[in-house]
């Protein structure tokens, strides 16, 4: 089992937005599918998860509508917007950026 | 776009708090119950899946209030909320309300009032005058005499040896008998020198203000009235000026109407002057002109400050509050006095050829009567530098 590690600060919207990218999901499809994608390594506790959630609703990023689950349960289905396809894009560019400078920080050759 | 949703959103949450919180709740338990089905898959039994999902989202409330605080115009909302906890419980105690509601509508109330004359009285400058700042009232003032109430004609002798007021005023209050169409009245009368409104420049609400020449003019006496006067004597009616007016059985003509507000130098609310006349209208030109006690007030000159004028000219600058409660030595009460003083002492009199003798005269009178200070000015006339 891989190690549990902390996410970014900063970075839960993107993650966020990134799974809903492919298909609508409830709270806890968004949450499972990360620690699915990531291989255990980031787990979004409700408390990270929810707050992040509802803000990325208010700004129209998603948009949430009450369906069924896989187990006929009412849950709310959470689906990217055409804003927030926008923003996402605009958050992997810049995470894109963040990324390559780290890499060429760690990479650079050593002194001695 | 973003902000529009924001606002919208913080909106919403303010006019339908009930329908957000319902929602927020539905979803938190949608959450709980997935949470809960998945551990029953991994073969936990109801009542402990129930439980341990309840630990794994660590308590319902908890997380709703996290979601709570966190979104978009949560501040809002918490104001809203506590304004609606606040009116339901004064609604439920209307004895404790009404109480409540007098205490601070009264206390805030007579503060309003109290700082609203403290500042009147304590801070305000002449209404209508220009750069009031520049202005200054002038007191004589002598180390072994203290404050000496001058005549108008030294008044007159200053207003030409002085070297830092590009113009210097003087006036007096005076009660007078103002008779027109068949009516008598007591009016408050202020005698000025007649570049009294050119140095405060202020500026006429119609018609015009006294200047220099009326007080050359023996043929026509020219007459200001209060805005006051002319709404509540004369109907406001635009046509008065040219009118003629008597005061104190003296002839005199309209010539303007003040600007609203405008109550003087001396801010005396309780009676405001009405009618503004040159000294010479008021006493002739003769002596009973010259022996009039008076109040002085000038406009410093360009660049200059008081602290300049005091270190130059010897004169002393004693406060430069914009009004000030004074009282001069005599005991006599001068009332309320507007801008920043400037103290003239004996040796700036004798550096302006105000002979010494004139002051060992008045010294013997401090204040005095008005025959001794027509002495002093008789003096003074009669040794000019």
């Amino acid at each position: 089992m891989t190690d549990k590690a902390d996410v970014p600060p900063g970075t839960v919207d993107m993650l966020i937005l990134r799974t809903l990218q492919l298909e609508p999901m409830h709270g806890l499809g968004i949450s499972r599918r990360i620690e699915q994608i990531t291989g255990g390594t980031f787990q979004l506790n409700p408390g990270t998860f929810f707050p992040a959630l509802y803000r990325l609703e208010q700004e129209g990023l998603v948009k949430g509508e009450w369906g069924r689950s896989e187990a006929n349960r009412r849950a709310k289905f959470y689906r990217l917007t055409r804003t927030g396809r926008r923003q996402l894009e605009e958050h992997l560019k810049n995470w894109e950026r963040v990324r390559t400078a780290i890499d060429s920080i760690i990479e650079a050759p050593q002194e001695g | 776009v973003r902000c529009w949703h924001r606002l919208i959103s913080t909106l919403r949450l303010l006019i339908s708090p009930r329908v957000s919180e319902s929602e927020l709740d539905a979803d938190v338990r949608s959450y709980l119950d997935l949470l809960a089905e998945e551990n029953m898959r991994a073969g936990m039994i109801e009542e402990e899946a129930v439980r341990c999902a309840r630990m794994q989202i660590g308590g319902l409330e908890q997380l709703k209030e996290t979601v709570r605080r966190a979104r978009h115009g949560a501040g809002w909302e918490q104001i809203s909320r506590n304004i609606r906890l606040g009116a339901r419980r004064l609604s439920r105690n209307w004895g404790f309300t009404m109480t409540a509601v007098l205490t601070v509508g009264i206390g805030i109330g007579s503060t309003a009032a109290v700082y609203g004359i403290s500042r009147a009285v304590l801070e305000s400058r002449i209404v209508g005058a220009s750069e009031p700042e520049t202005l200054a009232v002038v007191l004589l003032h002598y180390s072994d005499a203290g404050y000496v109430s001058p005549g108008y004609s030294y008044y007159l002798a200053l207003r030409t040896k002085q070297d830092v007021f590009s113009s210097l005023a003087a006036y007096r209050r005076l009660p007078a008998v103002m008779s027109s169409d068949h009516q008598v009245t007591q009016v408050n009368l202020e005698a000025d020198s007649g570049n009294y409104f050119t140095t405060l420049g202020v500026t006429p609400h119609i018609g015009r203000l006294l200047r220099e020449e009326d007080e050359h003019d023996a043929s026509t006496l020219a007459a200001v009235i209060s805005h006051r006067l002319w709404r509540a004597r004369f109907d406001a009616d635009p046509n008065v000026i040219g009118s003629s007016l008597k005061l104190n059985g003296r002839n005199f003509v309209i010539v303007g109407v003040a600007p609203e507000g405008f109550v003087g130098v001396q801010g005396d609310w309780f009676s405001p002057p009405d009618v503004w006349v040159t000294f010479q209208g008021m006493f002739g030109s003769g002596e009973p002109a010259t022996e009039a006690f008076v109040g002085m007030m000038g406009r410093l000159k360009r660049g200059t400050s008081l602290e300049y004028a005091n270190e130059k000219n010897k004169y002393v600058a004693a406060s430069s509050g914009r009004r000030i409660s004074n009282r001069l030595s005599t005991g006599r009460n001068r009332g309320r006095l507007c801008g920043p003083l400037v103290h003239f002492s004996r040796e700036t009199d004798r550096d302006s050829g105000i002979p010494d003798d004139a002051f060992r005269r008045v010294r013997a009178h401090p204040g005095g009567v008005l025959l001794q200070c027509g002495e002093f000015f008789d003096c003074v006339r009669s040794n000019p530098s």
